[in-house]
């Protein structure tokens, strides 16, 4: 069951990795549309990795063991508000990043020769970037609460 | 390098992505909230969809799905429209991050208290 908490956290690491990336590389005086366009599926990808192999351990381990350990060890709230708040602003990340990714493959460098548009896409990347940021952050808080 | 030309398909599609995301987005924050105050809600998540988190992403990725579809097959769209479609995402997934984190916030530190 650890490896799928192992590979959530790589992932979602690597998610957020690549779609820091795009946004540096979308600020770029000359961006580079073949190489953003493989960042995003990357990010893509690892995205939706993360959020099976969080269902999997979450359904599978998290919820019937490590759970009742955080809620009746000395920080409840570990669970109560970090795990309960990431496990749901998680469920955001899938739906961006589907969204972002289609803007890079469909749009083309039209995303930085439109008005408006660029500034708006490198605005979302920032939005899955703080997010997936947020969650690694909220998952070390509920880990640690376990020890 | 060569431009390339806006097209139809391209910004239906991209629209429809930023509307399912939007839409989606949405029905995750109600979902959860609602099912939090609700426990025959919890229960019908766990139930029918073997989990509630489970359900509530099953459900959310259903919305993007399903309300991307309709506006795809919709009349075609402007560049404004599409503008506008991002920019509704942007302030809809940033506003439902920071109610959601507010939300448990209150639920566990205030109310409880």
């Amino acid at each position: 069951m650890t490896i799928w908490l192992i590979l959530h956290v790589l992932a979602g690491l690597a998610g957020t990795l690549w779609y820091g990336a795009s946004w540096l590389g979308l600020e770029r005086k000359d961006p580079l549309l073949g190489r953003l366009k493989k960042y995003t599926l990357f990010g893509l990808l690892a995205m939706l990795v993360s959020w099976i192999t969080a269902a999997l351990y979450y359904t599978g381990y998290y919820g019937g063991t490590v759970r009742r350990v955080i809620i009746d060890g000395p920080y409840p709230w570990a669970h109560e508000f970090f795990m309960e708040a990431k496990e749901h602003v998680f469920l955001f990340l899938p739906l961006l990043s589907l969204a972002v990714t289609l803007m890079f493959w469909m749009l083309g460098d039209r995303l930085w020769t439109q008005p408006g548009l660029q500034s708006l896409t490198a605005k979302l990347l920032g939005v899955i970037v703080t997010i997936g940021s947020l969650m690694a952050i909220m998952g070390v808080v509920a880990s640690g609460a376990v020890r | 390098m060569k431009k390339s030309q806006p097209t139809t398909t391209s910004t239906n599609i991209v629209y429809a992505g930023l509307i399912g995301a939007t839409v989606g987005v949405m029905v995750v924050v109600i979902l959860t909230v609602w099912a939090d105050l609700n426990r025959g809600v919890w229960e019908w998540l766990r139930d029918t969809l073997t989990h509630h988190w489970v359900g509530k992403g099953i459900i959310g990725a259903a919305a993007f799905i399903i309300s991307g579809a309709f506006v795809a097959g919709g009349p075609p769209k402007s560049e404004a429209s599409m503008l506008r479609a991002a920019r509704t995402l942007y302030w809809t997934s940033a506003a439902g991050g920071i109610f959601l984190v507010a939300y448990f916030f209150y639920e566990v530190f205030i109310r409880a208290s």
